[in-house]
C-alpha cells in the first residue's frame, strides 16, 4: 500500500480516530508533522500507512519499550534499598510480600510510562521531538489506543499485586495508592497534567521519593517509618534531575509546547547552573542520608567520592554545552541514568552486606 | 515582471558607501525569493506595488541576514566577491543589515496592513533565533540531524513561509486552515532547499560550482554531513572534521560509503516531497478556479529547491 496523507484538526470528525493510530482495515495513521501546537489552530498531517508494512518488533522489545525498563532504577533502586535496610525478621517474616510490593511497582512504573507516552503524543511534546519517549508510537509499533489501554491494564495489575499490602495496612495504602495514582494520572492522563503547572517535578519527587519509600516501609510493617525519609527524598531528588536534563535536551522544543516546567521558566543559562550543582548534591546526598538510615557512615563516604567522581565529567559536559541543541547535551540524561544506576547499585550492595 | 528590488537612489546618497555596500550585494545574487513572490503574485493578481515591497521586504530580509552571517562567520566571500564586511568594514556591515530591515519596516508601515507588518516582525525575530543558535554549534561536530533542522526551521524556512503567505495577506485572505496550509508547505520548502544547499558543499548535484566542503571547512556541520556522522564514532568525527577534500573524505567514509549515503538522504528526502505534494492538493482547495496554476507552479518547486532541475 502507498502511504498517503491526510491534515486534520481537532474539530475534524475523524481527528480523534486518527490520533489514536488504528484506523481499522489493516491501516495505521502516524503523525508526521504538527503545528500550532496546543492551540486552538493545531493540525496536524498523518501518514496513512498499511499495518503489515510496518516492521513490528518482537514481544519482549516492544514491552521493554513500551514499559521504559531503562529507566526502572528509578522506582526500583529506593524500593530495594528500603526493603534491605528494614530490620531482617521484618523482610523475611514477609518475603512474598515484599516481592509483591516490588511487582506492584514495576506494574505502576510502567503504566505511568505507558500513559505519559500517550499524554505526550496527544499534547505535542512527542511529536516534535520525535526521537523522544518510548518509540512505541512513533513507530507504529501500537497504536496510541493501544498504548493508552496498556498503561491502563499495568494499572489495574500494579493495584491487584499490590493488594495483599492493602489488606494488612488498609489506611496507609489506601492513602498512598491514591497519591501514586494522583500523581500518575495528574502527570499522565488527558489534558496537560501538572507538566503544564509546573508542578510535574513535584509531583515525581514526592510520588518517586519519600512517598515510595516511607509508603514501603510502613506496608512492610516498618516501625518509625518517617526514618526513611531523607532516603526517600534523595532518591526524588535524583529523579527529578533525570527529568529536568531531558528538558534541557528539549529546550527549545519546548518553545513550541509551552511548558511550565522550571527549566522553562529558568531558561537555558540559568539551568545550567541549577543542573551543574544537583549534579553535586545528588550523590552527596544519597549516601548521606543511608549512612543516617544504617550509620554505616564509612561506606557512605566511600559512596559519595564515587558518586562525586563519575558526575565529575557530566559537571563539565553540562558547562561546555552552548546551546540547547548543543550535541554535550545529547543522550545527557542517559548517562545521568547510568550514574544514578551505579550510585544505587553501591548503595544496594552496600545495605545487602550491612551487619545491622 | 521582472522587478529590480534595488534601484540607485532608493538609499540615502548622503551616507557614504552605503549604495556602493547594497549594489555590490544585491547585483550577485539570484534573487529566488523575491522571484517566489513574483511568480505568486502573477497567480494571485497582485498590482505592481505590492509585487515591488513584497520582493523588496523579502529580498531586505534576507539580504540583511546574509550581511550579519558573512561577518559572524568570518566568510571572506559572498558570491565569489569580497564580502561587505572586509571590502568595507565590519561596522558598516552591521549597520548595513540592520538599515535593511529598518527599511523593511518603514516601507510596510507605509503600506499600513498591519497583520503583515507583525507577521513579517515575527519572520525576523524567528530569523534571528535561527542565527544565535546556529552560530552556538559551530564546532560542534556531533550535533543530530534533527537537531539542525530545528535551526532550519527558524532561519532557512521562516523566509519559505513568509513568501508564501505574504502575497495571500496582501490580498487581505487570511483563513486559517489557508495559512496553515501555507506555513506547512512553506517549511518543508525550506527544510528541502537547506538541504539541497547543504549537499552542494559535499559537490553532490554542484551545478552552480559552490566551493567544496566550505561548511566542514568553517567548522560547522551542516544536514548532510550530520546525516553522514550520524552512525560514526567520536575518533571518526573528528577525521571528518579535519577533511580538507573530497578525496580525504571519501578516505575517512569509506569506498562507495558517500554515494550511498547520497541516495539514503535523498530517500529520506523524498518522503517530504511527497507531504510537500499532500499540502499542495489541499491548497488547491483555496485557489479559486484562475489561481490553479499556482499549485501547478508550487508543485514544480522542490525539483528546482532540492533536486537542483531547473
Amino acid at each position: 500500500m502507498e502511504p498517503s496523507y491526510i491534515t486534520l484538526s481537532p474539530r475534524d470528525p475523524e481527528f480523534v480516530k486518527h490520533m489514536n493510530g488504528d484506523l481499522g482495515d489493516g491501516r495505521l495513521a502516524l503523525p508526521v508533522e504538527s503545528f500550532s501546537i496546543a492551540s486552538l489552530r493545531e493540525r496536524i498531517t498523518f501518514r496513512i500507512v498499511a499495518k503489515a508494512d510496518r516492521p513490528r518488533p518482537t514481544w519482549i522489545r516492544l514491552f521493554i519499550g513500551l514499559a521504559r525498563l531503562e529507566l526502572l532504577p528509578i522506582t526500583w533502586a529506593p524500593a530495594l534499598t528500603v526493603l534491605l535496610t528494614l530490620p531482617r525478621e521484618l523482610l523475611l517474616r514477609d518475603l512474598l510480600g515484599a516481592s509483591l510490593a516490588l511487582l506492584s511497582l514495576f506494574c505502576l512504573h510502567a503504566s505511568a510510562f505507558a500513559l505519559n507516552d500517550y499524554n505526550d503524543h496527544w499534547t505535542g511534546p512527542d511529536r516534535i521531538q520525535r526521537k523522544r519517549g518510548s518509540q512505541v508510537i512513533q513507530k507504529g509499533w501500537l497504536s496510541a489506543r493501544n498504548v493508552q489501554k496498556s498503561g491502563w491494564a499495568l494499572l489495574l495489575g500494579g493495584g491487584i499485586l499490590g493488594a495483599p499490602l492493602w489488606i494488612r495496612e488498609p489506611l496507609v495504602m489506601t492513602l498512598f495508592a491514591l497519591l501514586g495514582c494522583f500523581a500518575i494520572v495528574g502527570f499522565s492522563f488527558a489534558g496537560r497534567g501538572f507538566k503544564s503547572l509546573g508542578l510535574g517535578e513535584l509531583v515525581v519527587f514526592f510520588s518517586l521519593g519519600p512517598f515510595l519509600t516511607v509508603g514501603l516501609a510502613e506496608a512492610m510493617g516498618a516501625t518509625a517509618s518517617w526514618r526513611w525519609t531523607p532516603l526517600g527524598m534523595s532518591f526524588g531528588l535524583w529523579t527529578v534531575i533525570l527529568l529536568q536534563v531531558r528538558q534541557l535536551e528539549t529546550l527549545l522544543s519546548e518553545r513550541e509546547v509551552r511548558s511550565g516546567t522550571l527549566i522553562s521558566r529558568l531558561g537555558f543559562d540559568r539551568s545550567k547552573v541549577w543542573l551543574r550543582w544537583m549534579l553535586l548534591v545528588a550523590p552527596l546526598l544519597l549516601p548521606a542520608s543511608w549512612g543516617w538510615l544504617t550509620g554505616e557512615w564509612l561506606s557512605a563516604i566511600v559512596i559519595s567520592i564515587v558518586g562525586l567522581t563519575i558526575n565529575g565529567p557530566l559537571f563539565l559536559r553540562l558547562g561546555r554545552a552552548a546551546s540547547p541543541l548543543s550535541s554535550d547535551l545529547w543522550m545527557l540524561s542517559r548517562k545521568v541514568l547510568v550514574r544514578l544506576l551505579l550510585v544505587s547499585m553501591m548503595i544496594i550492595t552496600a545495605s545487602l552486606l550491612w551487619v545491622r | 515582471m521582472d522587478i529590480k528590488v534595488f534601484n540607485d537612489g532608493d538609499f540615502p546618497a548622503y551616507l557614504p558607501k552605503l549604495n556602493a555596500l547594497y549594489d555590490d550585494l544585491f547585483s550577485g545574487g539570484k534573487g529566488f525569493r523575491g522571484r517566489l513572490i513574483q511568480m505568486m503574485a502573477k497567480h494571485l493578481k497582485l498590482n505592481e506595488r505590492q509585487v515591488l515591497l513584497l520582493s523588496q521586504t523579502i529580498e531586505f530580509i534576507h539580504n540583511a541576514s546574509l550581511l550579519h552571517d558573512d561577518l559572524i562567520d568570518r566568510s571572506p566571500l559572498r558570491r565569489n566577491k569580497t564580502a561587505a564586511w572586509l571590502k568595507y568594514s565590519p561596522e558598516y556591515a552591521v549597520l548595513a543589515g540592520d538599515y535593511l530591515l529598518a527599511r523593511v519596516m518603514v516601507n510596510l508601515s507605509r503600506y499600513g496592513n498591519l497583520r503583515l507588518i507583525q507577521y513579517t516582525a515575527e519572520i525576523i525575530s524567528d530569523l534571528l533565533e535561527g542565527e544565535w543558535i546556529q552560530d552556538s554549534l559551530v564546532g560542534d561536530i556531533s550535533v543530530g540531524l534533527d537537531r539542525l533542522d530545528q535551526v532550519h526551521e527558524l532561519k532557512t524556512a521562516s523566509l519559505f513561509k513568509w513568501c508564501l503567505r505574504s502575497p495571500f495577506m496582501c490580498r487581505e485572505q487570511y483563513e486559517p486552515e489557508l495559512h496553515q496550509t501555507l506555513e506547512e508547505m512553506g517549511g518543508i520548502l525550506g527544510l528541502l532547499f537547506q538541504r539541497g544547499d547543504d549537499l552542494l558543499d559535499f559537490d553532490v548535484r554542484n551545478h552552480e560550482g559552490k566551493a567544496i566542503l566550505g561548511d566542514l571547512k568553517a567548522g560547522y556541520l551542516n544536514s548532510f554531513g550530520a546525516f553522514l556522522a550520524r552512525n560514526m564514532n567520536e575518533a571518526t568525527r573528528e577525521q571528518l572534521k579535519g577533511c580538507q577534500s573530497l578525496e580525504e573524505l571519501n578516505n575517512v567514509l569509506g569506498s562507495g560509503v558517500l554515494s550511498s549515503s547520497v541516495t539514503e538522504f535523498d530517500a529520506l528526502n523524498q518522503q517530504v516531497i511527497d507531504l510537500y505534494g499532500h499540502h499542495v492538493q489541499s491548497l488547491r482547495t483555496f485557489l479559486a478556479e484562475g489561481e490553479q496554476g499556482l499549485a501547478d507552479d508550487l508543485r514544480l518547486l522542490p525539483e528546482l529547491l532540492y533536486w537542483r532541475r531547473t
